[in-house]
This record gives structure tokens, sequence and C-alpha cells, in this order.
């Protein structure tokens, strides 16, 4: 399963600690031992990840519900 | 979960059974399905569910004198649905389907006579490709000639060249004579003697008259390699004769394969179906009579036909939402759950099934064979937590709630104020005390006044936990209640919550306990009596429960002498949604449940459970909790309008109601929980959202006690916003926000997700053991 995702709204974000912009990378999401790459907004230095609205109760809770039926 | 527990209950649901009309048939025509689609207009398709059955229908179709008609269930009513009539409109309106040719067999089988049966068996046989040579001991067609004038023209003789066509053969017999007899036997495999041609003499042919007798379901005689139409003395000999054919196929069916021809001919004959069919509200119309007597005109074939009323077994469906949400009955869930729930991979469509199911147990009392669905389905969830395969999102908040309510700092037991022992203790249910706190702390006071010796014990008894599968911690929380029972002197428990009183009773059986409406009933207040109208609901876990059904009306009959009752009350009375979690699993189908329930009565209902009168307001009907005539805290038009809180306020109530409770009954010092030293502003939308997102203002709160610490993760430059994380239970929670000059803190989103990924709070955090963890530890706080 690989969520295409709409260009997201991640401008004016920044990594508190380290100050840095946020990047698009590829990241292994986890639920209940299944697991799909999405590509995520995270911070280029300490790679702290966001999880924006749109996509938790997007397309994230669409594979939320078929992994829970699997 | 076993396959036992399966076959229980398919056994017991007889909605697959066949209508009576079918039952009947000497050759179960299935004239139910044949009707709807006459009354659908599509007679092509009536037309293949008559041959399905009915062999030879251009003959056979004509003959039929409906011996199904006084079997029919409006034949009390009005009359019996005019089949023979019907099925003659098929058959002159509609072509049937060519058969297809099967590959030639070896199988040789000769007839002595022509009538129905051997044109039945020639044709049947035909089709899979064995060869039938049909001896004419008279002219073609035996008794038939005698009814062509039934008939149209030329049909006979359509149905005898059909059956050449076929690859069998008509062929004159020579005299019958034993020697005859002998020499179809060595030519053949088998020789069926059809008795209902006149022409054919079976004694000439050497048979004796126990020979002549045949078995009723394989038509086989006791001589080797015979078989035998009915001689026409019969009621319907026609369709006899067809059933006959029919059945010596099946029984060739067998002989040709090597099995014994008696071996599985279940209900071949006609036989009482036990399908229970509700007619109670059925209206009677009376019958058509077509302009000709021998023929329907389209408009009165589908007229007759939308007389029929499609039996079926609705009982149900007919009191339960979620039976009729998912359009099915529960013999044909029992084999989706079950199958579901087995599967170890693969997709778990039927889940939903298993989880919005009430567990109330009211299909089982209207069902005429009293299946039982609540045992199948708690097996089922159980074995789906045993399985790792009950989806964490659908009971996480009850099982929180639950937690919630134990934990140190929410529940509580004391004793009698100023005593060292108790002889009772109330346990009003967690609900009960988040819905109506001050009451609940006045009908305390009220028991220990009247009876002395009553201690209070707040808590949830663990109903959701044994509501969702889950053993262990049902387990946990029973043991928790078990070691204050067991350390005060093995007092009695008054509970004022029916599903705590079923709880107890199966969990926690070796406490004695009595329920608050049975203990209220023998001291009823002195209230001034209530005016208006009002109409008491029983909760369904009060299902079995006479007495405390019966205390519950004498308490309102006190108050509000002149209450009334629902349609459905008693041992009848419906769910509110709540039951099973139904509700938590399936909020929309929990308010159809809601909705449904709250329709029946006429005035402002009374429950005596918290919950169903929380969900009835929910669902949009004004309602009371029992308490309320007897210990209000407020008017009652509020208390009746007051709405439902949700799972924040809830958990707040729970926190004031032991502190107030604390303070004004035992007079104890009581610190309140730390203030969090900022203020944080949830705007009502956000407020709103939170609720459908089903985030508790806690889970907002233990996200901004992080961030107030460590600083949010990330900062937005464009609006100034903040972002903090935390992931405290199975769930990762984001709030956006901004602090402003006071140092408030002004929330602007919120949301939540249950997947976990590197570089996100809560990466490693998912276990599936928390829950039961909880428990040990006492909740989260
Ligand atoms: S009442 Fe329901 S469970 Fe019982 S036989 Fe009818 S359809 Fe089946
Ligand atoms: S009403 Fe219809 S389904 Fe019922 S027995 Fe009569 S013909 Fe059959
Ligand atoms: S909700 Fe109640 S009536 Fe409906 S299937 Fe479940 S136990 Fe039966
Ligand atoms: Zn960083």
């Amino acid at each position: 399963m690989d969520p295409t995702l709409p260009d997201m709204d991640i401008e004016g974000w920044f990594c508190q600690k380290c100050n840095s912009p946020l990047t698009m990378v590829k990241v292994n999401v986890t639920y209940m031992g299944a697991s799909f790459a999405v590509d995520l907004p995270s911070c280029a230095n300490c790679h702290t990840t966001m999880i924006p609205d749109f996509l938790a109760f997007g397309k994230m809770l669409e594979v939320e519900k078929l992994l829970e039926d699997k | 979960m076993h396959k036992v527990d399966l076959l229980a209950l398919e056994d017991r649901c007889t909605y697959e059974e066949p209508p009576a009309c079918q039952s009947f048939c000497p050759l179960h025509v299935e004239a139910r399905t044949m009707i709807q689609h006459i009354v659908a207009g599509k007679v092509g398709e009536a037309r293949k569910t008559l041959d399905r059955h009915m062999p030879l229908a251009q003959l056979t179709g004509w003959l039929c004198e409906g011996a199904c008609r006084e079997h029919c269930l409006r034949h009390g009513l009005d009359a019996g649905i005019n089949l023979p009539l019907l099925e003659r409109y098929i058959l002159q309106n509609s072509r049937s389907v060519k058969p297809f040719p099967m590959p030639a067999s070896a199988n040789r089988i000769a007839t002595v006579g022509t009538s129905l049966a051997a044109l039945v068996l020639a044709f049947d046989l035909s089709r899979k490709g064995h060869k039938v040579t049909l001896y004419e001991t008279g002219p073609r067609g035996g008794a038939l000639l005698s009814v062509v004038d039934r008939m149209p023209e030329g049909q006979l003789e359509g149905a005898c060249s059909l059956v050449s066509g076929l690859g069998n053969s008509f062929e004159e017999a020579p005299a019958q004579t034993p020697d005859f007899l002998a020499k179809l036997l060595d030519e053949n495999r088998v020789v069926f003697i059809d008795q209902g041609d006149p022409t054919v003499n079976p004694r000439a042919l050497g048979l004796s008259p126990e020979e002549l007798i045949a078995d009723p379901v394989t038509r086989g005689s006791v001589k080797d390699r015979v078989f035998l139409a009915p001689a026409s003395e019969i009621a319907n000999p026609f369709l006899e004769a067809a059933a006959a054919g029919k059945k010596t196929v099946g029984s060739l069916d067998r002989l040709f394969q090597g099995v014994q021809p008696g071996i599985a001919r279940e209900r071949e004959e006609v036989f009482q179906t036990t399908l229970v069919v509700d007619t109670s509200d059925a209206i009677p119309i009376e019958p058509v009579i077509p302009a000709d007597p021998l023929e329907f005109t389209p408009e009165e074939a589908k007229g007759e036909a939308a007389r029929c009323l499609n039996c079926t077994c609705q009982i149900c469906l007919s009191v339960c939402p979620h039976l009729r949400h998912y359009k099915g009955y529960p013999k044909k869930y029992a084999r989706e759950m079950y199958n579901n729930v087995i599967t170890a991979y693969g997709i778990h469509t039927a889940n939903i099934l298993v989880l919005s199911c009430a567990e109330c147990n009211l299909c089982k009392e209207v069902c005429p064979n009293q299946a039982e669905v609540t045992f199948f389905v708690q097996k089922a969830r159980k074995f789906m937590v045993d399985t790792n395969h009950m989806p964490a999102a659908a009971h996480e908040y009850a099982l929180e709630d639950l937690l919630s309510s134990n934990a140190p700092g929410t529940g509580f037991f004391r004793l009698p104020p100023g005593e060292n022992a108790c002889q009772k203790i109330f346990y009003p249910g967690c609900q009960l005390v988040a819905s109506r706190p001050q009451t609940t702390a006045q009908t305390y006071e009220y028991l220990n006044k009247t009876l002395k010796g009553v201690g209070l014990m707040s808590g949830c008894c663990g109903a959701p936990a044994k509501w969702s599968g889950r053993s262990v911690l049902t387990g946990t929380v029973a043991g928790e209640i078990k070691k204050v029972w067991s350390e005060n002197g093995q007092p009695t428990f008054i509970l004022a919550c029916p599903s705590c009183s079923l709880f107890f009773k199966t969990e926690l059986p070796e406490i004695n306990t009595e329920s608050l409406w049975e203990v209220l009933a023998g001291i009823v207040p002195d209230r001034p009596t209530v005016s208006m109208a009002l109409t008491l609901h029983d909760p369904c876990a009060s299902r079995y429960e006479e007495g405390i059904q019966k205390g519950a009306r004498k308490i309102i009959s006190s108050v509000a002498p002149s209450f009334s009752e629902q349609k459905y009350s008693g041992r009848l009375t419906k769910c509110c949604g709540y039951g099973g979690l139904a509700a938590h699993a399936q909020p929309e189908l929990g308010m159809e449940y809601s909705i449904d329930t709250a329709q029946d009565g006429d005035a402002p209902l009374v429950s005596y459970c918290i919950v169903c009168r929380d969900r009835f307001k929910a669902a949009g009907f004004p309602s009371l909790h029992l308490l309320d005539l007897l210990f209000p805290e407020g008017d009652l038009s509020e208390l009746m309008n007051r709405p439902m809180p949700n799972l924040s306020e809830k958990r707040d109530r729970r926190l004031d109601f032991r502190q107030q409770v604390l303070k004004s009954i035992w007079q104890e010092e009581v610190t309140d929980p730390p203030k969090i030293p900022y203020e944080i502003v949830i705007p009502p939308e956000i407020y709103e959202l939170m609720e459908k997102r089903r985030i508790l203002k806690g889970d907002v709160e233990a996200v901004i006690a992080e961030a107030a610490v460590h600083g949010p993760l990330f900062l937005n430059r464009n609006n100034g916003h903040s972002l903090a994380s935390l992931r405290p239970r199975q769930v990762t929670f984001w709030v956006e926000y901004t602090i402003d000059e006071d140092g408030r803190y002004l929330v602007h989103q919120v949301w939540c997700h249950r997947m976990v990924a590197p570089g996100v709070p809560g990466e490693g955090a998912e276990s599936p053991a928390t829950l039961e963890g909880y428990a040990r530890t006492g909740g989260r706080v």
C-alpha cells in the first residue's frame, strides 16, 4: 500500500529544537503488526517527524480501519 | 469458539426453512420465489424456478391440482394462493430453457408404459446422459390421454417429441409376459413399471402383489432393479406420478454411483415445515377470480401473486435494529461471524457484525426456537481478543472509562461515617455517579440513615471489559471488588445499575447482592405526586429480573401512579444501544437502537439505568432516571432535558463526586488535585470536534503539560503556532496552540492517530498488554 499524498501544507513549520525546516522523507508507518511506507515531513537534522491532521483523519484513518479488519 | 457453538445457533434459527407451500408440494416447487418473480413481472425467471423442481413442467404444470393451497398461510385468512393457475400462467407466457446435452452414459433403462411418470423419468434421465426405451403397452401417453382437454392443444405430442428428441426412444411392447420382463432386465440396468398407465398389466409381467409395493421414497420394488410408479387411485395422481418419476431418478443417481438408493433422502415426501411466520399483521385480501376460469390475465396473475405473504421468519428482525441494519438473520450471521472469527488471515468484514450486537437477548425471547445470539457473540468476541484480532479502536474508550473510574483518586470505598464495620455497601456504578452525582449522594445518605451500617463504593464493576471479550481485565476488575468485600466482612452489595447486577451474578457469584430497586421499594421515601405523564422503561439488563422490575414499578407508582408501560417491556424490553458496547463500536447504529427503543411509549421515559436515560435524551427524547423522582438534583423539566455528559465531563464529575462526598459526608480533608498553573482555552467548535474524534480534555491537557516542560516539537514561522504531541496510550495526540500574553494556551486544532512511525512520538510504544497493564497499575491518572 502506498498512499500518495496531496501537496502537503507544511509551509512555515520548523523543528523547535534544531531550528531547521522540515523535508519530506519516506517513513515506514506501523499499525497492528502491518507496515507501509508514506512520505512525511521530518526535521532534516534530528528526524523528528510530523503526522499532520488531514493525513491522520484522511488516508491514515482509512488504512487503520483496513488493518483492523485484517 | 467451536463449531458446536455455530451449530447450536444454526440449528435453532429456522429462517431458511421452506414455507408451507413448498414443504407440502409433492415436488417441493419453490413457490414463494416463483411468486415473487411474478410480482416483479419476471415471468422468465419464474419459469426457471418452476423448472428447477417440476420435471417436464410443460405437462406436469397443467395437471397440478394444488394440494399446497390448504397449507398456504393465507388459507385460514381468506384463501390459499392459487398456485395451479399461476403455474399455468407461467407456462403460457414463457419457454423452458433447452437442456444442456450431457456426455452419454452406458446405462440403459426401460419403462413399461408411457404415462406421466415414465415421461418424467425419461426426460430427467436423458438430461444426465442416460438412454431410456419407453415400451408402449397401449396408446402413447397412457393416462394422460384422458386429460388432454386440460392443456393447450398439441401439448402432449410436443412433450413426447421433446422426450424422444433427447435421445430416448418409444417402442411398441410385445405381449406382457414374465419372459418379456426377464428380457428387459437382461438388456437394461433398471426397469421402471409405470402403473399409472392403464394399459400396463404388472401381474401379467409376473410381478407378485408384494413386488408391486414400492418403497415410498426410493420407489424401488423388493424385486431387484425394478422401480414402480404408483397405480392411479391416489388423491392427485398426476403430481404423485411426476414425483415418483423424480424420486426414481434420485434412486438411479445413487445406484449408478454405487450408493444405496435410500441414502440421504430426507424430506422428499411432503412434510410439516418448522418455519414460523408471524401473520398477526396480515390483512385479508379476496382471492382473484379470473374472468376465464382456466386462465389468468397478466393483471390477474400479478394481483393473485401480490396476495402472497412471502412467508419468512422476521420475528427477531422486527425487534432488533442490528439484525435489520445488516439485512440478515441469525443463521446467516452465525456463519459469517464464525468464518470471520476463525479465519486467522484475510479480511474480517464480519467484525462489525460481532461488535454491533447489544448482547441484549431480546431475539432469543421473541424467537420461536430461542435461538441464542448473545451467547454466540460473547464467545466470538472473546475469541477475537484471545487471538489478537479485536480492533483496538472498537472498545478502547469504554475501557479507558472503566479504568479511570477505578483509578486511585476517582474510585473509592468508605465504611459508614464514624463506624468501623458495615453490613451493606451501596454501589451506584460508574455511570450514575458521572451523570447524577448529587442524586447518588442523597440516595446513599438515605440508605445509610434508614438501613444503618451502609458503606459506599464508587467505581466500575467491569461490565465493559466483559462486553468487550477481555477475560483477563474482567477478572482483574472483579478481583478488586472482591478484595474490598472480603476485607470488610463480606457485606451485601446494593446495586443501582441493572448491568452491575447482571455482572455480579455471573462474575462475582459469591457476593450477596440486592438491587437498589428492590431495597427502595420497601422503604420508598414520601414524595409529592408527580402530575406529568410518564412511561416506564425496563433496562435490557433487567430482562430476567422480575424482582427488580417489580421493585421499580412499586417505586414509580408511589410517586407517579398514572405511569404507563411500553409495548416492549419486562422480558421483552429493548436495549438503548449501550449494551454489549454496541454504541461504542458503531455509534450510528447505537443511535438507531436508542431511537427505536425510545419511540415506544407516549410520554417521557423513566429508566432505572442512567445510560438508557442519557442515550434517550441524546436521541432527542426527554427522559428521566427513576431516582430523579425521589432525590432530584434539579427540577424535573430541567433534569428531563439535561444532555448526556461527554466522556471528559464524566471523568470530571466522578472526580468531583469523590471530593464532595468525602468532604460533606465523611468530613475528610481532601486535597484537590494539583491545579495546572496555566489556563487552557478550547473553543466550542474544537471541543465538539474532539468528542467526534473521541479525544478527551485530559488528553489535550496531557499534551500541553508535556509541552510546558519540554517545549513543543514544531513551530510555525508564518502564523506563530506551536505543535506538540504525546502518546499516553495506544494513540498519539497532536495539539496545535498559541500562548497569549496572559500565558493562556489557546488550542487551534487537535488530532490523533493509532499508527506509529520512527521520529513520531510514541515509536515502539505499541504493546498489546497495555490495557491489562493499566488494570494492574490502577489506570492512567
Ligand atoms: S426469530 Fe430470528 S433466530 Fe428465530 S428462527 Fe426466526 S429468524 Fe431465526
Ligand atoms: S403465503 Fe405465499 S409463501 Fe406463504 S404459504 Fe402461501 S404461497 Fe407460500
Ligand atoms: S442486539 Fe439483542 S436482539 Fe439484536 S442480535 Fe444482539 S442480542 Fe439479539
Ligand atoms: Zn530537529
